[in-house]
């Protein structure tokens, strides 16, 4: 019912447009992300690189997509960035889904690649291929005006890429709106390899929900939950005080993000006027959330004589600490123009960050980089990078590919020992590369998830003096509160409450999966995950329990946990399958770089005893239905998931797999 | 007698009243469907958005070039739309000087926003509160009070 029942499949290559109904997939799928899956592993040969005319862009709505329960377009693509170029997905926000949603598709999947720019222009039932050439070159927000424009449409929703996507750079991303963007992975440089600036959609139709009394009864706990219950403190905290931005400042503890490249983790005290919180009171002139969500968490900004635009959080990494920027105004300056370009900051600020640090070990010289000197924190040395990297010219040319190639070119690879990547990304979530942080997506093969598994995540000190002062509590008092509810979490999931604290390995791997499917069910679903069971320590609640009775009050097919978890975990063996095929296919190697954490917070909480990540990950793999020692699915596991074909393919890849040592899916 | 009043600088564009009035009054989640609209326009990178939506006119111009009577003043002081009567022909929908009817695609009747009987489901949900839903006599100091921020910063 609350599907909008086609995919719609449009061939840039030979423009043909075809739809096909969205039910075939359903009953093993559901929708969303794992539909995604499906259809692109369906389709697209392992072999096959992220640029290849073959690769498929999906753009992916789920069943609660476009309800009050839903915004979330999940976006997959074969990456170009990711080694070996496995899957790759991002949950891009706004209002871009629920607009495809109510004009009639459930699924928009590109395939070929055009001769000439072109943007897909899509009304209801009307589905056209538009010549783009006069908007190549453009800038995000400007090439959204101008479709407006043309179609004389104000209306429409658009994702498109910036002038990084159209020139392929690997960590180039999609930009809908303002800021909502499908970023980490590559998918602008995918849009860019197959010469489509954007796809513009306007739908005016109506989702059925199947028991509406039902549905807003559960929609009303849930609003309740975040207006009133335990996710009130962060809804209501980024309505007033623009929280999302400024969580990751301080508070008590400090020296917990690199600073100066990796070169440490201890940075400077920051001076009031350089916090987040301080730039949000200064500049924030509204909220620019996704549709239908009560919590808002992405912000509009206005700094005079720089730029307007928006953020959901200051990274602290990226564009601050590792080029030991800490004005927020050279972070907002750089961000802005990186929006406008189209490339993902993190990225962008870790390039820049590794070129300073070899600068300042003098591996570099300005002759390096045309004449500009990397001095750290030197907006020209920052604005420099952003503008040669997305343009692809001169010195950013070597940057296209990633940090590696890069660094193999640069000063005859010295660089190399000081470059830092992590699961197989050039950027890194909040904490360290190869570090805690990582110690489950790291240690798990394959996935397309980026989990926190750490209390690294959950030591978000920003949080906590705000959450004190709203409830007229100590700052200890609010930390303890939040790590509660990050106990209650493992609790409810696993029966354990310690297990966030990353100090056993007990348990850890049915943590893992635990976080893997509430993000999944989601993923799938088209509700956001940013509000599950992926982050208790906002509050935030939702997973297998309540997804099923939501996608049984909007569809009219009940749906169960168990059903739920059996599609979840298809999705994941079939992701997983597939990008073991990947990496055996393309073969590439993947170079493990970076260095120990050594400093600052970091000092004495570093992973890792490797013989407890092999024990965590033999675990996962059990409990998961691989091969302990080679984390291949196993052909009992995949027969019963109705996936013998990823069984039959494993096989003639990898021959008797649990018996193959030199296989990538070994733990190392 | 209440009302619903704006204050648009509240408004973040979420949407949500869109999402609930369809769902309440039509049974779809359609803002196509929705008696309050929210226009939403980004400007130099700066959203702006305001829910539009019936001021209830006490000189009601819908209901005044309505051919077949099919809009009255009902005892709450709210114009409600006789959907039996209706004969689509859009004539409050040129006239309504706010831009708040529209005529329902497949219906074929005025769309317009009736405060659902005295508990309008879009205020209930309007987290920021941007509208809110009061008695016209507490109206005036209520809005004098939201805009008070302004002066007091300069006292």
């Amino acid at each position: 019912m609350s599907r909008a029942g086609t995919i719609l499949r449009v061939n840039l290559t030979d423009g043909r447009i075809e739809k096909e109904p969205t039910s075939t997939y359903v009953k093993n799928y559901i929708g969303g992300g794992a539909i995604g899956a499906k259809i692109i592993s369906d389709a697209v040969p392992p072999d096959v690189s992220g640029f290849d005319p073959q690769n498929l862009l999906t753009f992916n709505a789920g069943p609660l997509t476009g309800t009050l329960l839903g915004n979330k377009c999940e976006v997959m693509t074969k990456s170009p960035e990711l080694i070996n170029n496995t899957l790759v997905t991002a949950g891009m926000g706004g209002q871009f889904a629920s607009e495809m949603k109510f004009a009639g598709y459930d699924h928009i999947v590109i395939q070929g690649q055009s001769d000439v720019p072109v943007y897909l222009c899509i009304n209801n039932e009307d589905v056209e291929i538009r010549d783009a050439r006069h908007l190549w070159g453009l800038g995000t927000g400007e090439t959204q005006q101008r479709i407006k424009e043309e179609l004389r449409d104000p209306e429409v929703q658009i994702a498109c890429i910036g002038p990084a996507g159209e020139n392929r750079v690997v960590y180039a991303l999609i930009i809908h709106d303002i800021q909502n963007a499908a970023s980490k992975g590559g998918f602008g440089a995918v849009m860019g390899a197959k010469k489509l600036k954007a796809v513009a959609v306007r739908g005016t139709k109506s989702l059925k929900i199947a028991d509406p009394e039902a549905f807003m009864g559960y929609w009303r706990e849930y609003w309740d939950y975040y207006t009133k219950g335990r996710g009130r403190l962060f809804a209501s905290l980024n309505f007033r005080e623009g929280l999302s931005v400024h969580i990751q400042d301080h508070g008590k503890y400090k020296d917990v993000y690199p600073y100066g490249y990796y070169d440490t983790y201890v940075s400077p005290p920051m001076k009031k006027e350089d916090t987040a919180a301080d730039f949000v009171k200064k500049y924030m002139v509204g909220h620019i959330g996704c549709a239908f969500c009560p919590v808002q968490c992405q912000q509009n900004f206005s700094v005079p004589g720089i730029a307007n635009g928006g953020s959901a959080c200051m990274n602290y990494e990226g564009y601050r600490f590792l080029v030991k920027g800490l004005d927020p105004k050279l972070w907002w300056k750089a961000s802005a123009k990186a929006q406008q370009y189209g490339i993902d900051t993190v990225s962008m600020g870790s390039i820049t960050g590794w070129l300073m640090l070899l600068y300042e070990k003098g591996v570099i010289t300005a002759a390096d980089t045309e004449g500009v000197p990397m001095e750290w924190a030197s907006e020209e040395a920052v604005m420099t990078v952003i503008d040669k990297v997305c343009r692809k010219e001169g010195f950013g040319a070597l940057f296209a590919d990633g940090i590696v190639p890069a660094a193999r070119e640069i000063a005859g690879g010295m660089g190399l020992e000081y470059a830092v990547q992590s699961n197989n990304r050039l950027s890194t979530p909040s904490g360290a590369p190869g570090g805690p942080a990582l110690f489950g997506a790291g240690l798990v093969k394959g996935t397309t998830q980026m989990i926190w598994l750490h209390p690294a995540a959950f030591d978000m000190h920003g949080i906590y003096p705000w959450y004190a002062k709203e409830l007229g509590v100590s700052y200890d008092e609010a930390q303890q509160m939040v790590e509660d509810w990050a106990s209650d979490f493992t609790e409810r999931v696993v029966g354990n409450r310690n297990v966030w604290k990353g100090q056993s390995v007990q348990d850890t791997a049915r943590y893992i999966i635990a976080s893997e499917d509430a993000i999944a069910s989601c993923d799938i679903s088209g509700h956001c995950d940013f509000l599950s069971d992926r982050a208790p320590q906002f509050g935030c609640r939702t997973g297998i329990e309540e997804i099923p009775k939501w996608l049984t009050a909007a569809t009219g097919t009940t749906c169960t946990s168990e059903k739920l978890l059996e599609v979840l975990h298809r999705k994941r063996l079939l992701e997983l399958s597939y990008n073991l095929l990947c990496e055996k296919m393309m073969g590439q190697e993947q170079v493990r770089t970076g260095r120990p954490l050594r400093d600052g917070y970091w000092k004495g909480k570093d992973i890792p005893d490797p013989a407890m990540a092999i024990q965590v990950g033999t675990e996962y793999y059990q409990l998961r239905g691989c091969d302990p020692s080679t984390g291949i699915p196993t052909r009992q596991t995949l027969e019963r998931l109705d996936l013998k074909n990823m069984a039959d393919m494993l096989e003639s890849a990898f021959g008797d797999s649990a018996t193959d040592k030199n296989n990538p899916g070994a733990i190392k | 007698m209440n009302r619903i009043v704006l204050d648009p600088k509240k408004c973040t564009g979420c949407r949500v009243c869109e999402a609930v009035c369809s769902l309440k009054n039509e049974g779809e989640s359609n803002p196509v469907k929705s008696r309050i609209k929210v226009v939403r326009t980004v400007e130099d990178l700066i959203l702006h958005s305001i829910p539009v939506f019936c001021l209830q006119c006490e000189e009601a111009y819908c209901a005044a070039v309505c051919p077949v009577q099919a809009i009255a003043k009902d005892s709450m002081g709210v114009l409600n739309v006789d959907e039996n009567k209706c004969i689509g022909c859009k004539l409050c929908e040129i006239a309504c000087p706010v831009g708040a009817i529209a005529v329902n695609p497949e219906k074929h009747v005025a769309l317009k926003c009736n405060q659902c009987g005295g508990d309008p489901e879009c205020v209930k949900y309007c987290y920021p509160e941007a509208i809110r839903y009061l008695p016209g006599e507490r109206v005036g100091i209520a809005v004098a009070r939201s805009r008070a921020g302004k002066f007091m910063e300069l006292v």
